[in-house]
């Protein structure tokens, strides 16, 4: 073949940059935020969280160029059989999967822990978005939307059961999204947010484990256990706020490094950049997040068709609604909730899966048959 | 097609909004976090990263006059053991065996103490002398806990003991100066902060800054004189082994200023065997002379007597005819002896203490001016000598309903009122001072922040004339040298004194106090007095002051008087070689 005369194919540097930025941002968060408890990185130490976090980057970034060389198109045949995949991985981890602070989320393959969540995400999106864009003149069939409705619903209740509402909830996001977006009759989607409103205290207050009643409890006044439950989310706050503009200097915050912040790599790990960079650091993050949310959105402005259209609406909606529900949860606007910083926290499924959706997006970019400029 | 493209901007509308929704709604709560409430959040965040630690500020030292430190302090160790670190048997004998010695106790004694419990730290010795417990600390026993503290020392022994009070194990005074002077002995205390982790650790080698510097407290000078308050309490302990007294007190002042030399009361307590575990007499740590309120007794006539020659009633060669007995409304008043004297002079109404005497005289006074006196005199009134617990005395005067014509004639011998020895010597010192009464005090100087603050005499009022001071004064040295024999008198010295004697006595108040008291009080040289005593001593039977408390007078006047310099006046030198 040759290469020479292949169309060159668009590639969006800046979503590239954006991710990479953030990725690198985060990769010097963890390195900051796990000096305290695993002292330097080096090459031959590769269970220090930097070094697995760069590990993954790198495996990432090779899904990234892998996927936007690959036609998006070829997915839409697969999407059942990854999606059916994923919720058996699911399915396992319940039954089988490692049991971490209190939940079992992860498999170990290869001596490689992974969470299943993660990729149920991309293959949930997928999957959603092939099934509407087959049914696109069929939109304001009951039986359509219900179909999506338990596309995106099977995964979130498995995951619920892990118990994952965090990452439950994104599941939700991300199907309102793309039905959104594929213009289901908005008097379903209202229908299911009202339904879902009404039900969902109700089983929360039914199903919830205490823990979660008491997460509620410490969000509202965390005084109420500075030293249980509330410990995290207060000092969590207190990073922040005593970052003030500048911050205390990489390496230097007093919280992140005294061990005050928990899960400081992972969860919390916006809490460190904004201790130890200030406002101007967490403003930096939020900039690179807002030109890569702007260029995921540009994709799905862009896209060829309806399928490559909600899968760039799925992706972004579901990158954005974690980026905001982690940092909500840091600076305490919402409940304790379990869900990392897309990119930045400490992670390899979170991270590859990201990095392969970008990728993804790249693809629909990058193999449009009608070439328009937006 | 134009439809379906409008429908999209709409969608996409939502989720923009909805996206700008969510970046507003983070912005600015992180901006209000890190930019409005930073300080907050910076102060909170220090508060938690830096452990406060106490710095206990240097306690000052109590001196003498002259300077002699009468409570210090000094480094010392408190001697701790791990009980989980005893359990294994062999460990802990080998401990105990070593550790036992050190501290005064029986290794297997300790051992039991110990393994009473099965954790926790168990405290084998509080302030272990600075020498042994550097032995302990160096040493590396199982369990061995050696902490570095300071304890107060006394380096004149018990010496002044109710004077000085003592300390808690937190380092507050918690009686005498040691209370009272708490706040100028025990400084400010400073703090260190040291950087802590998360579950409150120091870091070594983290940051540490001292918040504030300790300011060491300031050191107290008192008034009183460690020689002379040797002397007065060996006396005291020695009257109270030979004669049986129950305790008693002795004061000790310079007249002419106030100053406390010496300040004595029995019973009390030991410093060096100061041990509140357990049942305590509280009692015993009061400093009785200041608190404690007894009646004068005859002592009093020469208060009355002082009234009446400063009114000019009366001189010392009036004449008084007692019948041995005055009749008050359906009381009568009698001689201590009951005795008949027939025309007598003031000065031998004093010098052979005839209540009826003093009722005449208090009779010639009247109720309006005898109390008004009394009142001036410091009777009934606390000194504010600046110790704690001082009580004003009771005195019921002619403005309460409760007062009858006797209780005048009663108190004019100082029977039914009451004051502190303190307040006592204080009035009669006037008489010593040209009329003047001066504020008592006992602390003469004092290291405070802004330097050196010393006391200086104060007159609180001239009480009677000069010229009635005198004539007082002469009096009562014809008290005690009018008459041979007089216990106390001393060679070599003139002395004014007078005696005074009471039994159990109800008081105005109703309350009783129980107990004979015989009582002297006394200063000298007459001429240009230097030193007033006043010693009281209390029996369970009945004893005459004159007996008892006298002669205690004269075996430490002398030695005082020689030992502050006053020369003895020559005859009566010329006549002991």
């Amino acid at each position: 073949m040759n290469l020479r005369k292949l169309p060159s194919r668009e590639f969006d540097p800046f979503m590239l940059l954006a991710a990479m930025g953030l990725v690198v941002y985060g990769a010097l968060l963890i390195y900051s935020g796990s000096l305290s408890n695993y002292g330097e990185p080096s090459l031959s130490a590769l269970s220090h969280p930097v070094m697995r976090q760069v590990m993954f980057a790198i495996l990432g970034l090779a899904a990234l160029l892998g996927a936007s060389r690959l036609d998006y198109r070829l997915l839409a045949p697969l999407s059942l059989s990854m999606y059916v995949v994923s919720l058996a991985m699911l399915a396992y981890v319940l039954f089988a999967g490692e049991t971490e602070y209190g939940s079992s989320r992860w498999i170990t393959i290869g001596g490689t822990q992974i969470q299943p969540s993660e990729i149920a995400k991309i293959t949930t999106v997928i999957l959603l978005a092939k099934f509407l864009a087959d049914n696109e003149n069929n939109l304001n069939s009951p039986r359509v939307f219900a179909t999506s409705l338990a596309i995106a619903g099977l995964p979130a209740i498995l995951v619920l059961l892990e118990p994952d509402l965090g990452s439950a909830m994104v599941f939700g996001a991300l199907w309102l999204a793309i039905v959104v977006i594929a213009g289901v009759r908005p008097l379903f989607i209202t229908g299911a947010l009202l339904a879902t409103a009404i039900v969902a205290p109700l089983a929360l207050w039914q199903l919830a484990h205490g823990y979660q009643l008491k997460r509620l409890e410490v969000w509202i006044d965390p005084e109420s256990d500075p030293t249980g439950a509330g410990f995290n989310i207060l000092q969590a706050e207190v990073s922040i706020g005593s970052g003030g503009m500048w911050g205390k200097g990489f390496t230097e915050g007093s919280q992140t490094q005294l061990d005050y912040l928990r899960t400081q790599t992972t969860d919390y790990v916006f809490s460190v950049g904004a201790e130890e960079l200030g406002f101007a650091g967490a403003m930096v993050l939020f900039g690179l997040f807002i030109l890569l949310l702007f260029r995921c959105v540009r994709v799905a402005g862009v896209a060829d068709d309806a399928f490559g259209r909600l899968i760039a609406v799925g992706i972004a909606s579901f990158i954005l609604f974690q980026v905001f529900v982690n940092i909500a949860v840091n600076i305490r606007l919402l409940p304790v909730t379990g869900v990392p910083l897309p990119l930045v926290s400490a992670g390899g499924s979170s991270l590859v899966t990201i990095l392969a959706a970008i990728g993804i997006l790249q693809s629909i970019l990058g193999h449009r048959r009608k070439r328009r400029r937006v | 097609m134009f439809g379906q493209r409008g429908r999209m901007s709409v969608r996409i509308f939502i989720l923009g909004g909805a996206f700008a929704f969510c970046a507003i709604a983070l912005g600015v709560r992180v901006a209000y976090v890190q930019l409005v409430r930073a300080d907050h959040y910076q102060s909170e965040a220090r508060n938690e990263h830096f452990g406060q630690q106490e710095i206990r500020a240097p306690r000052g030292a109590i001196l003498d006059r002259n300077g002699y430190p009468l409570a210090t302090t000094v480094d010392a160790y408190d001697i701790w053991i791990n009980r989980e670190e005893w359990q294994n048997m062999a460990d802990a004998q080998r401990a105990a065996a070593f550790i036992a010695p050190l501290i005064g106790r029986e290794p297997a004694e300790l051992l039991t103490a110990v393994r009473g419990e099965d954790e926790g730290l168990y405290l084998a010795f509080g302030g272990l002398d600075f020498n042994k417990g550097a032995t302990l600390h160096d040493a590396d026993a199982p369990g061995l806990r050696v902490v570095l503290t300071t304890k107060r020392a006394h380096p004149e022994g018990d010496l002044a003991s109710t004077v000085l009070g003592f300390v808690g194990r937190d380092h507050v005074g918690l009686t005498g100066i040691e209370a009272d002077f708490d706040a100028e002995l025990g400084g400010t205390p400073g703090t260190i902060y040291f950087e802590r982790d998360s579950i409150g650790n120091r870091i070594q080698l983290g940051a540490e800054r001292v918040g504030q510097a300790p300011e060491a407290g300031g050191d107290i000078q008192l008034t009183i004189d460690r020689y002379i308050q040797r002397l007065i309490e060996g006396e005291l302990e020695t009257q109270i082994a030979q004669t049986g007294a129950l305790g008693g007190t002795i004061i000790v002042m310079d007249p002419k200023t106030g100053e406390v030399l010496g300040m004595a009361s029995a019973p009390g307590f030991r410093l060096s065997h100061l041990d509140l575990n357990g049942d305590v007499n509280q009692a015993l740590f009061k400093n009785r002379a200041v608190t404690d309120v007894y009646e004068p007794g005859s002592v009093f006539k020469t208060l009355t007597a002082a009234m009446a020659i400063d009114l000019g009633l009366v001189t010392p060669e009036s004449t008084y005819v007692d019948n041995g007995a005055v009749y008050i409304g359906e009381s009568t008043i009698r001689n201590w002896d009951l005795s008949t004297n027939g025309p007598v002079t003031v000065t031998q109404i004093l010098q052979r203490s005839l209540n009826t005497g003093a009722t005449w005289m208090s009779g010639q006074v009247g109720a309006d001016n005898f109390y008004r006196y009394a009142n001036d005199f410091g009777i009934g009134r606390a000194t504010g000598v600046g110790l704690g617990g001082e009580p004003d005395g009771l005195v019921r005067d002619n403005t309460d309903p409760a007062w009858a014509e006797v209780d005048l004639a009663t108190n004019s011998f100082g029977q039914g009122i009451a004051a502190t020895p303190l307040q006592v010597i204080t009035a009669i010192a006037s008489f010593a001072n040209g009329g003047k009464l001066m504020r008592p005090y006992i602390v003469k100087q004092m290291d405070t922040p802004d330097g050196a603050r010393t006391f200086d005499p104060v007159v609180v009022r001239q009480v009677v004339k000069p010229e009635t001071a005198a004539t007082i004064s002469d009096i009562m040295n014809q008290v005690v040298e009018g008459i041979p024999g007089h216990l106390a008198a001393i060679r070599g010295y003139h002395v004014a004194g007078k005696t005074g004697t009471t039994t159990d006595a109800t008081l105005a108040d109703g309350a009783v106090l129980k107990g004979n008291v015989a009582s002297f009080i006394g200063f000298a040289p007459v001429d240009d007095p230097q030193i007033i005593m006043l010693v009281k001593l209390d029996y369970k039977e009945d004893r005459l002051g004159g007996q008892f408390s006298a002669p205690v007078f004269a075996h430490l006047a002398p030695n005082i008087l020689a030992y502050l310099g006053v020369r003895p006046e020559g005859p009566q030198l010329v006549t002991t070689q």
